[in-house]
């Protein structure tokens, strides 16, 4: 009943409940600097790659978790489809089981929706070694809890994804982004609010230097009208995007402590703590090392909202915001059922998970 | 517990207005939108607020009392269907509109608002609340979530699972977690969405806050007529391979357009094998550039006519055929039975004509209504429970639609749920394994599985007994589990 075509990861399963050493689940191997310290001997996904099925007009794709970013990008292209979400800070040897596995979205996230949105099935390989499948190939499925919505974002503390389904998108006809001087962020941050009541097709918006860049995407028609009422100045073809996407805009220089800011998109920013780049039309905002984090947190706190720290934070720490303790012992109880061992990525998440 | 016991329990802790206890009064509870299965609750709390609803749990839980979570009792699995010997928890009276911020497009809800009315609430603003299930008019947003309901536009707006933002649950262990967050996304585990869908197994929710979207400037729809219903099946993924993702593409065959037809008068022409609705929405000018290649796509594909309603007032007469289909199909049949499988979109031709196949062999008239768009097929079987044995033949054949929905590489329940009714075919959908796995799931938030108890999830044993006819060699799978 159960198909064994990934009995090598199955056996590095084995051994490690077996001597008890974990395993530090790997795509490419290209976000090694994300989330708590990393423990356990290297388990790679990279060798199972390629297209499981994919139908265009069924706008879904099932791949391999080792499936590269890239790769599967590009068989989408040939096909004038994409990835809704468009998984960010993807160097070539990204796999689509990491950006699963991390739940990483991109600019479009608050009008396109994020990597949960996107899934629609996955199988995975749990720390018991069971291989399963949860949701399918379809669109609309009910069976069943939301397990593979679950596993997204959960850092591999779960299991293994060995592959995924995910709804993917026609290419728009046509794309613009508009951009406009707005020297004040809260200036800014209020005009995308205003912007996203309306029917318009806005893909993305984001904020750095003074600049405010609005990405329409669309049928000709519908962004050229959009484009007239909004102004700006537009540019078929602006490289901000894949800038802020693939974090090679100047702001994502090397070794900087960066935190990530999640809030609502409207909400002011925290008095005396300027982000220097917003995305999410104002729901994420970046902020580099000079900012003070405690006041940050603080100010948070009052206001609503919570911080991620990216990268470069002292890992032996929590590097996500603290959960509720109900929901942590939720947490802690779902460990227990898909690793009862601990034995995949334990604590990369959270000390404990 | 019988009704004389709880109701001593419950009155010393909550008002006497908030519980139900007489016999005639319980009857209005004892089934959802199935009234196929039917059972009196031991109880019934009607809370008025947060408190309440943890008082209630609370009592609950320290007496191992079953709980029933019941929104509109609109639901079409029979999610609802109360145990006798516990109490159903409806969340109707907790109904009000929280906070409404138009600036983030947002609106926090009581669980017992219905669909409809919250889009009423903010449509001065402009902005609506997308996921439109068929009962949107008396179905409330607790139980939405509880079942992830869809409706006619989940292609381009997504299901209930992509609209809501964030929720406020009471557990049965007696905390109060909200899960997600305004700003749209939280840090953990994806608690959110496993709560989204998850049939009143794992809490019960109190509070949803839900995302709204700008009303779109214009919205048209298109009707293409066909003499087959493979051209018809054929001319959806057409449409979506030029790119298009239509705001819904629904198809009725000839059985289902003869009665929407006869009760409504929406100018479906009788005589047609299947016509296809196509609404466009967005701004004018790209509405007006999409009903062009919408066209050309179905003339591609043989449609015999196509017309575009000329206005609001024709687009609602082309709806009022599909909207009212199935009380159109129950005037033509005593009792229907309404099945929920989903399929790919490129299997709907075969699928039709199996079930044609199936209908035929089974002496049993079906008719068909659906999602196209998205694969979510509505076989409307035709029955009269008053024959003996036909009640049981919809229900074997109804079971035989759905294995055939499994095998295409499909989903027993769409948008439905699987509540009592498809708990038998949860076991053909995934293996002992995945289900174990569920049940474990489900006791990291319930662990004395209070909450809904004996719904969603079968057992092994259940299981074992359902696939009997399956088992080969003499041998069940995993013959080492326990089967209990």
């Amino acid at each position: 009943m159960q198909e064994d075509d990934y009995p090598a990861l199955r056996e590095a399963i084995g051994t490690a409940r077996q001597s008890g050493n974990p395993l530090a689940i790997e795509g490419g191997g290209t976000r090694k600097f994300y989330g708590r310290e990393i423990v356990g001997e290297s388990l790679s996904l990279s060798d199972y790659q390629g297209i499981v099925e994919y139908s265009p007009t069924e706008l879904v794709v099932t791949v391999k978790a080792g499936t590269t970013v890239d790769s599967l990008s590009q068989i989408l292209q040939d096909n004038q489809q994409m990835l809704g979400f468009e998984p960010p800070n993807c160097l070539p040897d990204s796999t689509i089981g990491g950006v699963v596995a991390l739940g990483l979205s991109g600019s479009a996230r608050p009008y396109r929706g994020n990597v949960q949105d996107f899934v629609l099935g996955i199988r995975l390989l749990t720390g018991d070694g069971r291989s399963m499948r949860f949701g399918g190939q379809v669109i609309k499925n009910v069976a069943g809890f939301d397990i593979a919505r679950l596993v997204v974002g959960s850092l591999g503390c779960l299991g293994i994804v060995l592959e995924v389904s995910l709804k993917v998108i026609p290419q728009p006809e046509c794309e613009w982004t508009l951009n406009m001087e707005i020297p004040e962020v809260d200036q800014a941050i209020s005009k995308f609010s205003s912007l996203s009541g309306k029917p318009y097709p806005i893909s993305a918006s984001a904020w750095c230097n003074g600049v405010a860049s609005i990405r329409l995407s669309g049928s000709q028609a519908g962004v050229k009208s959009a484009a007239q009422v909004i102004g700006g100045t537009i540019h078929e073809d602006d490289p901000i995007w894949t800038q802020v996407n693939t974090h090679t805009h100047p702001f994502f220089e090397q070794g900087q402590r960066l935190l990530k800011v999640f809030q609502k998109p409207s909400a002011p920013v925290v008095a005396a703590h300027q982000p220097v780049l917003v995305d999410w039309g104002g729901a994420l905002r970046w902020y580099g090392e000079q900012v003070d984090e405690a006041a940050l947190q603080q100010g948070l706190s009052e206001q609503g909202g919570w911080l991620e720290r990216f990268c470069n934070a002292d890992r032996s720490q929590e590097v996500f915001q603290a959960l509720h303790p109900a929901t942590m012992r939720i947490q802690q109880r779902l460990k227990d059922v898909f690793d009862p061992d601990r034995i995949l990525n334990p604590g990369r998440m959270y000390s404990g998970l | 517990m019988k009704t004389e016991q709880l109701a001593r329990l419950f009155s010393q802790v909550l008002p006497d207005r908030c519980l139900v206890s007489n016999a005639a009064a319980l009857r209005t509870f004892e089934c959802d939108g199935l009234s196929a299965f039917r059972e009196l609750p031991g109880l019934v709390v009607l809370p008025d607020n947060i408190e309440h609803v943890t008082t209630a749990l609370r009592v609950c839980r320290e007496n191992a009392i079953p709980v029933v979570g019941r929104g509109a009792g609109t639901g079409l699995s029979g999610g609802a269907l109360p145990h006798p010997e516990g109490i159903v928890l409806s969340l109707s009276r907790m109904n009000r509109l929280l906070e409404l911020d138009a600036e983030n497009r947002i609106a926090r809800v009581e669980p017992g608002m219905t669909n409809l009315k919250i889009s009423k609430e903010v449509e001065h603003l402009g902005l609506y609340y997308a996921p439109d299930p068929s009962s949107q008019i008396a179905c409330s947003i607790g139980g939405n979530i509880a079942e992830n309901s869809g409706g006619v536009h989940c292609l381009k707006y997504g299901l209930t699972v992509h609209n809501v933002l964030a929720v406020k649950v009471a557990t049965i262990e007696g905390d109060l977690i909200d899960l997600g967050h305004q700003s749209l996304d939280s840090p953990g585990f994806n608690l959110l969405s496993l709560m989204v869908g998850s049939e009143g197994m794992m809490g019960i929710i109190v509070e949803a806050t839900v995302r709204l979207l700008p009303i779109p400037e214009c919205a048209r729809v298109v009707m293409g007529i066909f003499d087959s219903v493979q051209n018809a099946g054929d001319s959806v993924a057409a449409v979506i391979a030029r790119g298009i993702i239509p705001a819904g593409i629904e198809m009725m065959d000839n059985p289902a357009i003869r009665a929407a037809e006869a009760f409504v008068n929406a100018g479906y022409p009788v005589d047609a094998k299947a016509i296809l609705l196509c609404e466009l929405d967005g701004t004018e000018d790209e509405v007006a550039q999409q009903v062009q290649q919408v066209e050309d796509t179905f003339r591609d594909h043989q449609a015999k006519d196509i017309r575009l309603a000329k206005d609001e007032h024709e687009r609602q007469l082309f709806w009022s055929g599909r909207k009212a289909s199935f009380p159109a199909v129950g005037r033509i049949s005593p009792d229907y039975y309404c099945i929920d499988g989903t399929i790919p979109r490129k299997a709907i031709g075969a699928v039709l004509t199996k079930i044609e196949r199936l209908s035929e062999a089974y002496g049993l008239r079906t008719a068909n209504v659906f999602h196209a768009g998205d694969g979510n097929l509505h076989p409307l079987i035709l029955y009269d429970a008053r024959i003996s044995g036909q009640m049981e033949k919809t229900i074997e054949l109804g079971s035989k639609i759905l294995q055939l929905c499994v095998e295409m590489g499909g989903t027993i329940t769409g948008e439905h749920g699987v509540g009592i009714e498809k708990i038998g075919d949860m076991c053909f959908q995934f293996t002992d394994d995945e289900r174990e796995l569920f049940h474990a799931v489900r006791r990291c938030l319930d662990p004395d599985s209070l909450l809904n108890p004996g719904k969603a999830i079968p057992t092994l044993a259940r299981c074992a007994e359902h696939n009997a006819m399956h088992v080969h060699h003499g041998e069940v799978p995993f013959p080492h589990l326990e089967r209990f």
